[in-house]
């Protein structure tokens, strides 16, 4: 059987019998275009969004490329130009070391997977930003969605929260909507959970404005709407009319703000997470998914460490390392981690050696990934890279790989085809498989 | 070595003397100054205590004098500059009794300065409107900011005829990313000139215009995309000065005098004869008692050079017609209109390796340069090239020539331009062999780090500075004629497999604290040849991107400077270093009194195939540190000369002191392993066989380790001896041993000589199969089970190979 072309509407085979048929529509009143465009609605893969195993994913990302090395896969036997300036520490997976700095995560390492053998092969950072948010490889032709955009566009809001948040802003351009509708982008709380005066913005009515006043505008607003809506068909109208829906719905329910409430959490429980940047933001993830929200994104530090590693991994690991142990411990303790899968991702690795500046480099050939929750294995180490860090050794995953996986545990079937502009049907994922292996319970 | 001794014992009775050790200069204040005036200057930055002088790079500038300011964050300096002073910039170094600065430029120029008009406060300009310009002379050079979308306006009043011409100096100042737009505007505000960049100022900008009728004029700067910061200064002049922006020829031969044309300038062309000298430069030309504020760049070498005539512009015009000139040679020609296409003869023999190489963007001409070679019989094309110099456009072309006999050249503008401006210079030569050295940058985006040679009394400092070979392969001797008094230097001939190799600089105990700028050479023991020890200080440098403004020299910065707080010692024990071996360095810090701080080490330089560790850490407090070197399993076996470098930062800045040289020997290993694979089930024990190569001797036993087994297995270590085969690991595994395929064992030989271990890591690849336990039989439980037990039992006697035990399995 003749592959299609993943995402090209003319990749079908058209008899001449097919064209004849064409141009008798034609007569009849239906255009080339409409009828490709039926063609392609008819031909669109689908499958019906299942019941997920994980209700919500939190995606920690740590921008700029982390060090495999020195966080997830240390390679205590390597010379010492390759092993780096650090030790490594046993975590609760026997057998398993984890580089010295992350000795919070290896307490609750039984809680995780980790995937050491990841590659997608891109060393720029946009480019791997792209990949490891979208799960495809950067095109010049279409902006694809990221995976929290997917998420709100197959299962929609829950509890009246925006299904996609970005904590504290969109941290990339890929993290978007891509060819989806605006309307399935990133809401960002826009505030830095981690400061004293933490506030996110637009939840609460302006002073003066009772719900009477509020709804007298809304009403106003709405009519002048819709008189728009009849002149002109847009994206950006349907998309602000989803963003006010949010924003009302926000608004309107206690609940729903009370999850961006830090202050609600006890003392205890922030400084469990680390009154920092990337402690307080897991820990607002945390609510968030808690309340609702199907997919969190955030960042926490830098990591594009070209230059002097040591003091780099030194001064942002440890309270990344705390935060990620006090999460994934939290949820666990909550009932959540098993409906709510964690992934610790980053850009792409970093070079096997350390180079002249006492760093290391871009590294996409092999680097490794921490996922915890939503169905995955408690204490699995899926993969590995060679003696030096620098090769697959075994059982490569590729971003494809991943991202299907992910789907599939949130009930979404990667192989779908969402339709892109120009009615061209895009699969969610292409190509990709589900790990299976680092599976407990699959969706 | 005994003065160093007696240098180091009275250092370490002294206590540690508070010295403030790399002073920071972060600007000189003004900018610039007059020719034939003397200037007040200010130099900030930090640590800047008890300044001994200013180093200066160029002649013209004399300092009056030098006066610590109130702090150390600024010093005061009064400099004289000749009326015969190069216009343009000048590179400056302060040396203090702890060190010297970073480079920092001044410049000068042709006019008085007037600054930029400010509130009383300093809070705002006053010059920011068209309608509100701030009003000066002709013939002046401002000094301003650009800060965020800020358009500073200066007004000037002219008479119709009058040449007004304008230069901007912005990102030549070197201090921040800065890149300007000037505009001359009439009263009404209509441009009469503009510009942005261009070729012949890179970045910064000038505009010249006859002025059109008396009145007001009105000239406007601003950084082109209004993203300035307070931080984004200028200076800019304002005058009749001429402004031309091409010379003719681009080069000359060294002691000629030549007439060169000035192109481009707002009244025309300008003639002007110039001596020339031994050295490339900036040629300037005067018009009504006014030069213009930076040259025109000129090229000079011995070659044998023609200008172009016209017309050339195919092969059968291809100048000189008759008697074309055999290669060595150089043609000069302009591309003055778009269709222009240029076409030179030469005679060349067969055989002869020809570099063709464009000067043009490299003399700041607009040209974007394609040429080609052809045959001149019959045009039949032979080779051509765009670009390939690194970062500039112009051509350059390595070719052998296949035949004895004439050639044409072709050269024309990539994007099919041309004008008066695309002066070129095309040189045909022999490729010649040269040498250079360099200091290496230290960070990718601190360009200036490490620069300077700082030793401080009684201790020594180590440089490794990069080679640069081209067209020849030779061993590198170091030639330092001079330097500061009471300072020596220790180094090796390079081999000429090495680019980089350490040089040891030593300061006597009661070396002055002196410094200065200096030469050195290197050379190549064979031939003779020698070659310059440059230094490329780049003032701006974005990374990815690279430097916006450079300026080169061959001085180098060395300075004696006061004690440091701390001496270091490098003990290498007298042993091989062997292929896929380890060896263990051991450093010791000679501390003052007072001093506790931590010390970074780190190898300054590495010997081929040597991996070390970026740095290692003498605790604050401690004296000692390990550094553990590896080498490759192709590492070169040679005898070597290392050393270390130790950096510590104080509460009066970074210091940083080298040890003395250690020899370093890199062998053969003595044996080689190779591992089996084994597999296993958990729980069940099994052996690991190693087989020994023996490579050299080596006297009594060694220890061998099986190193990187997985979670669950156990191992002891074995001894070999010089005649040892096959060593056997009983592996004991446990229930819950790691499953799956672990390949990366390999095992660790210490070999003992003289009571100095020799670490050899062999045999990598090693693997262990821990493979899931079969599936319990269903039936037929109990009678098979005993006769495996008593295999199990035996197994230990003899041990078995995987291979057999494969075949063993098979059979049952």
């Amino acid at each position: 059987m003749k592959e299609r072309c993943p995402g090209n509407p003319f990749a079908n085979d058209f008899s001449r019998r097919g064209f004849l048929h064409v141009g008798l529509l034609g007569g009849l009143g239906l255009s080339l275009p409409q009828f490709l465009s039926m063609e392609a609605k008819a031909q669109q893969k689908h499958y019906k969004t299942r019941e997920g195993v994980a209700k919500s994913v939190i995606q920690i990302f740590l921008p700029g490329g982390m060090a495999h090395q020195e966080s997830w896969d240390p390679k205590p036997y390597a010379p010492t130009e390759y092993r780096g300036p650090f030790g490594t520490i046993n975590t609760s997976i026997k057998g398993i070391k984890f580089s010295q700095n992350l000795k919070h995560t290896a307490k609750i390492a039984d809680k995780m997977t980790i995937i050491r053998s990841m590659a997608h092969g891109e060393a720029a950072h946009e480019r791997g930003t792209h990949n490891m948010f979208t799960g495809y490889k950067p095109s010049p032709a279409l902006e694809y969605p990221a995976m929290g955009s997917v998420v709100a566009h197959e299962l929609g809001p829950r509890n009246n929260l925006p299904p996609y948040v970005c904590v504290p802003s969109v941290p990339n351009e890929f993290a978007n909507s891509g060819y989806l509708s605006s309307a399935f982008g990133p809401f960002a709380i826009g505030s830095e959970p981690s400061r004293g005066d933490f506030k996110v913005r637009d939840l609460n009515m302006p002073g003066g404005v009772d719900d009477a006043r509020f709804n007298r505008r809304r009403s106003l607003l709405e009519t002048v709407d819709h008189h728009f809506k009849t002149i002109e068909e847009s994206d950006a109208l349907d998309s602000m009319d989803a963003f006010y829906q949010h924003a009302y719905k926000l608004i309107s329910s206690q609940e729903a703000r009370e999850a961006f409430n830090l202050k609600a959490e006890p003392e205890k429980v922030r400084n469990r997470y680390g009154m920092n940047t990337p402690g307080q933001r897991m820990l607002l993830a945390r609510r968030l998914v808690e309340a609702g929200t199907r997919f969190v994104s955030l960042t926490a530090g830098g990591w594009d460490h070209h230059d002097n590693i040591k003091n780099g991994i030194q001064q942002q690991l440890p309270p990344v390392d705390q935060a990620i142990a006090a999460l994934i411990s939290d949820l666990d303790e909550r009932g959540l981690l098993d409906s709510t899968l964690v992934m610790v991702t980053s850009e792409f690795g970093r070079t096997p050696k350390i180079n002249g500046t006492g760093g290391r480099d871009h590294w996409p050939r092999v680097f490794s990934v921490g996922l915890a929750g939503g169905g995955v294995q408690r204490g699995l180490v899926h993969g590995s890279s060679d003696a030096l860090g620098g090769e697959p050794e075994e059982d490569m995953v590729g971003i494809e790989d991943l991202a299907t996986t992910v789907y599939n545990q949130l009930g979404i079937t990667g192989d779908k085809e969402l339709m892109a502009p120009g009615d061209r049907p895009i699969e969610i994922v292409d190509g990709g498989r589900i790990v299976d292996e680092i599976l407990a319970k699959k969706a | 070595m005994i003065v160093m001794a007696r240098a180091l014992l009275l250092f370490l009775f002294s206590s540690f003397l508070a010295h403030a050790y790399t002073p920071e200069l972060s600007r000189v204040e003004p900018r610039g100054g007059k020719l034939g005036s003397e200037v007040e200057i200010r130099l900030y930055g930090r640590r800047l205590s008890d300044p001994q002088e200013l180093l200066l790079y160029h002649k013209g500038l004399t300092v009056k004098s030098l006066t610590p300011g109130k702090d150390s964050n600024s010093v005061k300096a009064v400099i004289a500059i000749a009326p015969d002073a190069p216009l343009g910039e000048h590179p400056m170094r302060l040396r203090c009794k702890g060190g010297l600065t970073y480079m920092r430029t001044f410049w000068v120029g042709q006019f008085p300065t007037v600054m930029e008009a400010r509130s009383e406060d300093k809070k705002k300009d006053l010059n920011n409107t068209f309608k509100e310009p701030q009003k000066v002379d002709l013939n002046v050079t401002i000094q301003g900011v650009a800060d965020r979308e800020d358009d500073d306006y200066y007004q000037v009043q002219c008479k119709k005829g009058q040449r007004l011409s304008v230069e901007v100096e912005a990102m030549r100042l070197g201090r921040v990313m800065f890149d300007p737009y000037v505009a001359i505007l009439d009263k009404n505000r209509f441009e009469l000139a503009v510009n942005d960049d261009s070729p012949l100022l890179k970045r910064d900008c000038a505009a010249s215009i006859i002025v059109p009728e008396d009145g007001p004029y009105t000239i406007v700067v601003r950084e082109s995309s209004y993203e300035g910061n307070t931080a984004s200064q200028y200076r800019m002049h304002i005058g009749s000065f001429p402004r031309p922006r091409a010379i003719f020829p681009p080069a000359a031969k060294p002691g000629e005098e030549v007439e060169f044309t000035f192109i481009g300038d707002a009244k025309g062309d300008l003639k002007k004869k110039i001596k020339v000298g031994s050295q490339p430069f900036d040629a300037f030309v005067e018009d009504g008692g006014q030069s213009s504020p930076s040259g025109n760049s000129v090229h000079v070498s011995p070659l044998y050079y023609l200008n172009e005539t016209e017309p050339n512009e195919n092969y059968k015009q291809a100048c000189p017609a008759q008697d074309p000139p055999k290669a060595p040679v150089a043609f000069h020609g302009i591309l003055s209109s778009s269709e222009d296409k240029d076409w030179f003869r030469f005679q060349a023999k067969k055989g002869e390796r020809l570099r063709f190489q464009v000067l043009a963007r490299q003399l700041r001409s607009p040209l974007d340069s394609v040429i080609s070679i052809r045959q001149a019989a019959d045009n039949k094309y032979l080779v051509a090239n765009d670009d390939q110099s690194g970062g500039v456009p112009d051509s350059r072309l390595d070719y052998q020539i296949p035949a004895d006999g004439e050639y044409v050249l072709e050269v024309r503008d990539q994007l099919k331009r041309g004008g008066a401006d695309f002066v070129y210079r095309v040189e045909i030569q022999n490729r010649a062999p040269s040498i250079s050295a360099t200091l290496p940058k230290a960070d990718r985006v601190d360009t200036q780090k490490h620069k300077m040679i700082h030793i401080p009394r009684g201790n020594r400092l180590a440089i490794a500075p990069n080679i640069a070979r081209s067209n020849i392969g030779c061993d590198i001797n170091f030639h330092a004629p001079n330097l500061p008094k009471g300072v020596s230097i220790k180094t090796h001939t390079v081999p000429r497999s090495l680019s980089n190799f350490p040089i040891l600089f030593e300061a006597k105990a009661d070396a002055p604290i002196a410094g200065g700028l200096y030469s050195f050479e290197i050379e190549d023991p064979k031939t003779k040849l020698r070659g310059p020890f440059t230094e490329k200080i780049s003032h701006l440098y974005v990374n990815n991107q690279g430097d916006y403004q450079v300026t080169n020299t061959e001085k180098i910065s060395i300075a004696v400077i006061e004690e440091a707080p701390f001496h270091l010692e490098l003990f290498a024990p007298p042993v091989p270093l062997v292929r896929n071996g380890t060896m263990t360095l051991k450093i010791t810090a000679k501390r003052a009194k007072d001093f506790t701080k931590k010390i970074k080490v780190r190898l300054p330089w590495k010997p081929p195939g040597i991996g070390a560790p970026n740095e290692v850490d003498i605790p604050e407090g401690k004296n000692e540190v390990n550094l553990i070197l590896n080498a490759n399993g192709d590492a070169p076996i040679q005898d070597w000369k290392i050393l270390v470098t130790g950096e510590a930062i104080t509460d009066q800045g970074t210091v940083r002191v080298s040890s003395q040289f250690a020899d370093l020997k890199v062998s053969e290993r003595f044996v080689n392993l190779s591992i089996a694979m084994a597999a296993t089930n958990p729980g069940k024990n099994t052996s690991v066989i190693a087989t020994v190569e023996h490579l050299e001797p080596f006297p009594g036993e060694a220890r061998v380790i099986l190193q990187a087994l997985p979670h669950g297995v156990k191992s002891n270590e074995k001894m070999i001896t010089a005649e040892s085969g096959e060593i056997t690991f009983p592996l004991e595994v446990a229930e819950d041993a790691r499953k799956g395929k672990h390949t990366n064992l390999f095992c660790q030989v210490i070999i003992t000589k003289d009571g100095h271990p020799i670490p050899h890591n062999v045999g990598h690849g090693g693997t262990l199969r821990i493979d899931p336990p079969p599936p319990a039989p269903k039936k037929k439980p109990e009678v098979k089970a005993a006769p495996v037990k008593t295999e199990k039992k035996e197994a230990p006697k003899k041990p078995l190979s995987r291979l057999e035990q494969l075949r063993q399995s098979q059979n049952q």
